[in-house]
């Protein structure tokens, strides 16, 4: 009989001091978000061949950068995860793959209705987009995994390798549009984008802001709370053993 | 005496050509339609008050008026109405997480205590129990 500790990387998030630095955190996404509203909707012009509806891409472009972010912090988590696992670790991962899945969710959608006013038709198996769905489901397939499989050691390893996955599946969503010759636009290039207003390369740049503030102020919550899961469980056990519960 | 009724009555003439310059629209004697709104004028009279400090306390309703709301800014509004919800909800999820945290640490000192007392009553010698 053992008395509980800590697990390495599993620290304790009912620390209060991070709280300020959380919420000045918020207070910044929720500036930043209304900042980009205002620029949006109030000083950038309206284009003229798709009209209003190409405001769209002041939330879709920075959402589908979101999506990486967390695609990327779940690669990160899992690569962790597997060479020395931890708790700290494993949440990192899981938080990534819930981010990925939301913004990815966000970003079909925004892109859906985009699409059906400059295609005509709200989906098309283009590869941009095809390969973006793909790399969703395994998002959701990594959660169905961790929600329904148990939380053992082997289940853990087994979702940090589907994480490594889907991160794979991210330069050819980046890159379809080039290989495969897409119908999906590329308006930001690196010979300069095609924003041809200074407002709207305002609104943009205010859009990645906003959304990063965003991304890292649900990255750190979900990974508290991930956190706060995993002690449960782990102080269940102990009860357990000391036969203090059933 | 003359002179100043008749001054008064061009100035009221002057204030309602006045009047109808910022407000276009048909007048019952221009209109060709003056008998409908000679008869409608004639109702809305009826009910108006007559008097000057009537006039300037009492509100009439106008039916069909113009919206002057603008519907971007209600958008907007919207937008961030969402936004601010959504931001208030992390917050409330960080302060039910703090509050979890705190009890998970209760619980935790309260199985090392449950621990290390089994673990001395187990060490010590049987007639000491």
């Amino acid at each position: 009989m053992n008395a509980p500790t800590r697990p390495p990387g599993a620290q304790s998030p009912s620390s209060d001091r991070t709280t300020p630095y959380f919420i000045a955190l918020v207070a910044l996404a929720t500036l930043l978000v209304f900042a980009s509203l205002d620029v949006i909707f109030f000083r950038a012009p309206v284009e003229k061949t798709m009209g209003i509806v190409q405001k769209i891409f002041y939330f879709h472009v920075p959402s589908a950068v979101c999506m990486y972010v967390g695609a990327t912090t779940c690669f990160v988590g899992s690569v962790a995860y597997l060479m020395e696992p931890t708790e700290l670790r494993d949440a990192i991962g899981r938080a990534g793959a819930e981010l990925a899945v939301v913004f990815g969710i966000i970003v079909l959608g925004t892109g859906s209705l985009w699409a059906s006013k400059a295609w005509g038709t709200y989906w098309t198996w283009d590869p941009r987009l095809t390969t973006m769905l793909l790399s969703v489901l395994i998002y959701v397939a990594y959660l169905v995994l961790r929600a329904f499989a148990g939380d053992g050691e082997g289940e853990r390893k087994f979702a940090a390798a589907l994480g490594v996955l889907g991160a794979a599946n991210l330069p050819i969503i980046h890159f379809s549009v080039q290989k495969w010759a897409g119908q999906h636009p590329t308006v930001i290039t690196s010979k300069g984008g095609g924003l041809g207003h200074p407002d709207m390369k305002l609104a943009l740049g205010l859009g990645f802001a906003a959304m990063a503030a965003v991304v890292v102020a649900f990255l750190w919550v979900r990974v508290r709370g991930q956190l706060l899961e995993s002690r449960f469980a782990r102080l269940e056990d102990d009860a357990l053993d000391l036969g203090l519960s059933e | 005496m003359t002179s100043l009724s008749s001054f008064a009555s061009i100035a009221s003439l002057a204030n309602a050509s006045s009047l109808s310059a910022h407000f276009p629209g048909p007048s019952p004697a221009s209109s060709p339609e003056s008998g409908s709104a000679s008869s409608a004028g004639s109702a809305a009279s009826a009910s108006a008050p007559s008097t000057v400090d009537g006039r300037s306390t009492a509100f009439q309703p106008v039916e069909g008026g113009t919206e002057h709301r603008n519907g971007e800014t209600l958008l907007v509004a919207a937008y961030a109405g969402l936004w601010a919800l959504l931001m208030i909800w992390v917050l409330v999820q960080w302060t039910k997480q703090t509050a979890l945290g705190r009890r998970l640490d209760d619980l935790e000192r309260s199985i090392r205590d449950a621990t290390a007392k089994a673990e001395s009553s187990a060490k010590a010698p049987p007639g000491n129990s």
